[in-house]
């Protein structure tokens, strides 16, 4: 018997470790367990939501780079993102607001969605990003726009727009997270029109003035 | 060196290395026991969290879900299991830290009130302990797949190291979210439980010693008492956290093997062995 349970041993130990060595080896199940459970902050797993102050501002977090893809777009159009993972009770919630707000229909949890969009007469940029299975490129630029207390928190909101820093044209921006401290659709929808229309507003005053 | 000293050495050390996000040291690992990655510096993801989410995406994104994010979390339980047993709750998980602490008020308690020791001995005590099979399976596995509804969701762990420090870090920045209330309670509940019974959380709640507990039917390390030459002088049950009656028992799924009974034992016939 002794002897039974010593193989059975062994032979599990060499399965699962053969397992795991192939899952360390040839997949990117570390990376994704990585990205998208231990650095973004689940706000459903803290049983929190940040209470949202949405301010416009210059200074990216860090000091970091815009991404290309931002700037690319914002000679032409502000650019909106919509961040959430895979798996995020918030973002669930939020979905069917950003339908709503942006009138446009099935958001979904694919990796990335990017299209251009008419509100209220104004082009702008939309580009919904989910950081479980984007590229990296896209799912990085969270890092860029994050607010230093809630971090890589989602669902996350951001605004891109230009804004007048000191004489120059910049890219201006807000981030907002979560539920946007509203209960309610009707509240969520209108925090979250406001910042879009705040960065419209604020891209048509200054569009004239940005050179990049 | 002393095994309980050797033991709280270890429990220390994992608690730290738990912890490493606190020096920028974040990894795509499961931790393989009861520790929760919304602690804002752990260093590795729930093994739980890692369940759930590959279980919700089944229904949610059957597109998106891949085996290997299910096999992931379960292997590095399954491979600690195979080689320890439940050894990670003795030595290595920081809830079982937690409850070591806690453990002399539950000791003062059952020594004082005598009927509380009564209660541990009765019959109905034994398959309380089956109530952690059922939160794995139950909330871990079946409530995300139907309902999206998870064991995170309520977690005491997540709210004692995650919610927690956060408010604290962050004062006036959140606010209480769906879960928060009933999370609270159940936090309370644990804190009240493992004050009173000692192990209480390990005993009857933890899904991740629910995991773990069947391999202690065929790890390599494990307690082996030699029952031939056992004198009954019940010492080792005396003081065994998880209320085991050690002398009887052949690689008991509910042994974390602490080595607290090889400690007591007068005639030194309880020891650890390695296959």
């Amino acid at each position: 018997m002794r002897r039974e349970v010593l193989v059975f041993q062994i032979a599990a130990v060499i399965v699962l470790s053969s397992g795991l060595g192939y899952m360390f080896a040839f997949t990117d199940v570390y990376e994704h367990i990585k990205n998208d459970i231990v650095i973004v902050t689940c706000l459903s797993c803290i049983k929190l939501q940040p209470i949202t102050t949405v301010e416009f501002t210059f200074k990216t977090y860090q000091g970091r780079l815009h991404p290309d893809f931002v700037l690319e777009n914002l000679s032409k159009r502000p650019v909106f993102i919509a961040y959430r993972a895979t798996v995020c009770e918030f973002c669930d919630v939020m979905d069917p607001v950003l339908e709503d707000v942006l009138n446009v229909e099935h958001i979904n949890r694919e990796g990335l969605l990017i299209f251009d969009l008419e509100y209220n007469g104004t082009d702008m940029l939309f580009i919904h990003i989910n950081i479980s299975e984007a590229p990296e490129l896209y799912s990085n630029s969270q890092l860029v726009y994050m607010k230093d207390i809630f971090e890589t928190s989602v669902p996350m909101f951001t605004m891109i727009t230009l804004g007048y820093n000191r004489g120059i044209i910049e890219p201006y921006y807000a981030t907002a997270y979560g539920i946007l401290g509203q209960e309610t659709f009707e509240g969520q929808k209108q925090v979250l029109t406001s910042i879009i229309e705040d960065g419209i507003k604020l891209y048509n005053e200054n569009k004239a003035g940005y050179h990049k | 060196m002393k095994l309980q000293l050797k033991r709280l050495i270890s429990q220390i050390i994992f608690l730290f290395s738990a912890n490493l996000g606190a020096f920028g040291i974040k990894t795509g690992f499961c931790f393989p026991f009861f520790y929760c990655n919304a602690c804002p510096v752990s260093s590795a993801a729930c093994p739980l969290r890692a369940l759930e989410i590959s279980v919700y995406r089944v229904f949610k994104e059957p597109a998106n879900f891949n085996l290997k994010f299910l096999l992931y979390p379960l292997f590095i339980l399954f491979t600690v299991g195979v080689l320890t047993g439940r050894a990670v709750c003795g030595w290595a998980c920081p809830f079982g830290f937690l409850q070591r602490a806690t453990a002399k008020s539950a000791r003062f308690i059952k020594r004082k009130f005598p009927y509380v020791k009564k209660l541990g001995r009765l019959k109905i005590e034994r398959y309380l302990r089956y109530i952690k099979y059922m939160i794995l399976i139950g909330l871990v596995f079946i409530t995300p797949f139907f309902i999206g509804f998870m064991f995170t969701d309520i977690c005491p762990n997540g709210f004692l190291v995650g919610t927690i420090p956060t408010l604290i870090l962050n004062p006036g920045q959140y606010v209480p979210a769906t879960y928060f209330y009933a999370a609270l309670i159940i936090l309370i509940l644990f804190l009240i439980l493992i004050f009173t019974i000692e192990r209480g959380w390990c005993r009857y709640f933890c899904p991740v010693g629910a995991i773990l507990a069947p391999f202690n039917k065929i790890s390599f390390l494990h307690v082996d008492v030699n029952t031939k030459e056992c004198v009954h002088c019940n010492s080792c049950s005396e003081v065994c956290p998880m209320g085991i009656d050690v002398a009887t028992m052949n690689r008991d799924p509910e042994c974390i093997l602490c080595g607290k009974c090889i400690n007591v034992c007068p005639k030194s016939i309880i020891k650890y062995k390695k296959v």
